[in-house]
């Protein structure tokens, strides 16, 4: 059978899951967890859900030299944290980046070179998100 | 446990060899160590080959390295392995080798580490690094290590008031000394007022990952090395030591997070401080007991991150003693006297092992003058993969006859 569709980019969110245990939310989700618990094991299923939103600026670079597949002259990369705690990097999107500065995390899809196929965040001033 | 002595090694040029075949260019290497052992490759010259590369298969399209690199040495049958490990690849083969001797395996081991990476485009080169890290929460996004790099610099100025000054002089102190090592990729002086603190320093030294500039971060550079282990205890080891012995006398690995944002606190480099918790309580020593240091300053923040992290300086320090000439030749600490990576060059797989090579030569006293470190017992290499995901740490030291 030969597979015609090429879903790698369809699915835009980006999903986080609950240890049902400690209660510890896991992004990316690993097979298991700080408290040792095992994924989807011998034990009760772990919730997943969406994770976006408001975040905070921990750190941030503005990257001139991008990696095969984009096209862009510069890149600004930001890491953030979300309020339950979970932490993840993205796009900024952001001409004065500033440490601490409140963002919100939108997923949108990345497609670059060969690999990089899949959602990503696109972190944005508070004032500046899509409505 | 039996005691590992480094008894011969070897270095190629690093630079540019795009037009050479990886495996020739390791065994380029691994003749050097031979050679410098007064050791004839033969079918029993050796108990083990082990290879260290990253991106043979990648890059290069070079697989089966370790049993191509055995028989164009004509020391088949030996066994030979690969072993990858990322950008630590080649201390993780030490430790490999130095584990086979050491539980009884083998009196001799032959670890030969190399990479050609300019044989695509710096892109290329770049992504192709970058797929060490997380698929779906970095590698998608399109984080690189330099984009760490820049994160993981922003955050520990803020934090420690680093200055580009200070991060300056660690480039300035490894050109120096880089300068000196006929092995370094780059050969060329550049002075603080070049780089730092004018209109035209910024032009010439521009940004690359912010506030990280071109003169925070390695070239990228093919190149290979090799050491041979030996069993210090064996007969074979009476013939083969032709120089002042030199022991290891620790070695330790250790992993953190692979997402580096999963880890507690982002500045505090978990793998690299317990490989050396590690390796110091296997040699018995302290951090006061270090002689030099090389560290893995793929971007010079790294040098004085792991130089903190080992206990060389207390935290968020060693940009003070980096522009004091704390950590220059005739410091109280010299760190890098092969010119790191940062000057020296960074082709992958060749790293870990041409970090153990410099050990070995600056305890022998064999260094070049001008870059040879007064009188060292004890160095300590911290060979770091991935963004601290994998590191591996090395304490050579020198027997007194």
């Amino acid at each position: 059978m030969i597979d015609t569709v090429d879903e790698r980019a369809t699915d835009i969110s980006i999903r986080a899951a609950v240890c049902p245990v400690c209660g510890r939310i896991l992004y990316p989700i690993p097979l298991v967890c700080s408290c040792g618990q095992v994924h989807d094991l011998d034990g009760p299923p772990w919730e997943e859900r969406e994770i976006a939103g408001p975040c905070t600026l921990l750190t941030w670079t503005r990257l001139k030299a991008l990696p095969d597949g984009f096209t862009e002259n510069e890149m600004i990369l930001g890491m953030v944290e979300f309020s339950n705690g979970v932490r993840a990097i993205g796009l900024l999107d952001s001409e004065s980046p500033k440490l601490g500065m409140e963002l919100e995390a939108e997923v949108q899809p990345c497609n670059a070179g060969e690999y990089r196929h899949g959602p990503r965040y696109v972190l944005k001033e508070t004032s500046c998100v899509s409505s | 446990m039996r005691q590992v002595a480094i008894v011969g090694i070897g270095h190629t040029r690093f630079g540019k060899h795009a037009d050479r075949r990886l495996v020739d260019l390791m065994g380029e290497a691994a003749l050097a160590a031979m050679s410098d052992c007064e050791l004839s490759p033969g079918p029993a010259a050796v108990d083990q080959v082990l290879a260290a590369n990253m991106g043979g298969g990648i890059v290069n399209h070079e697989t089966g390295i370790a049993s191509a690199l055995a028989s164009t040495l004509n020391l088949t049958p030996v066994p030979a392995e690969l072993v990858e490990n990322g950008p630590a690849s080649g201390a993780s083969a030490v430790k490999l080798g130095h584990a086979m001797i050491a539980g009884g395996m083998a009196e001799t081991v032959l670890v030969v580490g190399g990479e050609i990476m300019k044989a695509v485009s710096g892109s290329r080169a770049t992504d192709f690094v970058a797929t060490l890290l997380h698929p779906d929460a970095e590698y998608t996004v399109g984080v690189t290590l330099p984009a760490f790099a820049g994160m993981f610099t922003r955050l520990y100025m803020d934090r420690y008031g680093l200055t580009e000054r200070q991060l300056a002089a660690v480039a300035v102190k490894d050109h120096d000394n880089a300068l000196l090592n006929p092995y370094a990729h780059l050969h060329k002086q550049v002075t603080l007022k070049d780089i730092c603190g004018s209109p035209e320093a910024e032009q010439k030294n521009p940004l690359v990952a912010d506030p990280l500039r071109l003169y925070g971060v390695c070239p990228v550079s093919d190149g290979a090395a090799a050491v041979l282990l030996c069993a210090a205890d064996s007969l074979r080891f009476k013939a083969l030591n032709t120089h002042p012995t030199v022991v290891i006398s620790g070695i330790a690995s250790a992993t953190d997070t692979h997402c580096v944002q999963d880890r507690l606190d982002p500045l505090i480099l978990n793998a690299v401080r317990n490989s050396a918790e590690r390796a110091y309580r296997m040699a018995e020593l302290t951090p006061e007991d270090i002689s030099f240091a090389e560290l893995h300053d793929a971007f010079v923040i790294l040098e004085l991150a792991i130089a903190e992290e080992i206990g060389l300086f207390a935290r968020g320090t060693a940009g003070e003693a980096a522009i004091a000439g704390e950590t220059a030749i005739d410091g109280s600490i010299p760190i890098n006297p092969s010119g790191g990576l940062k000057a020296k060059g960074h082709p992958l797989g060749a790293t870990g092992v041409s970090q153990i090579y410099e050990l070995v030569k600056q305890l022998r006293g064999e260094a070049e003058p001008g870059r040879q470190v007064n009188n060292p017992l004890h160095g300590i290499a911290v060979n770091f993969g991935g963004f601290g995901n994998n590191v591996v740490t090395t304490i050579c030291s020198r027997e007194e006859p």
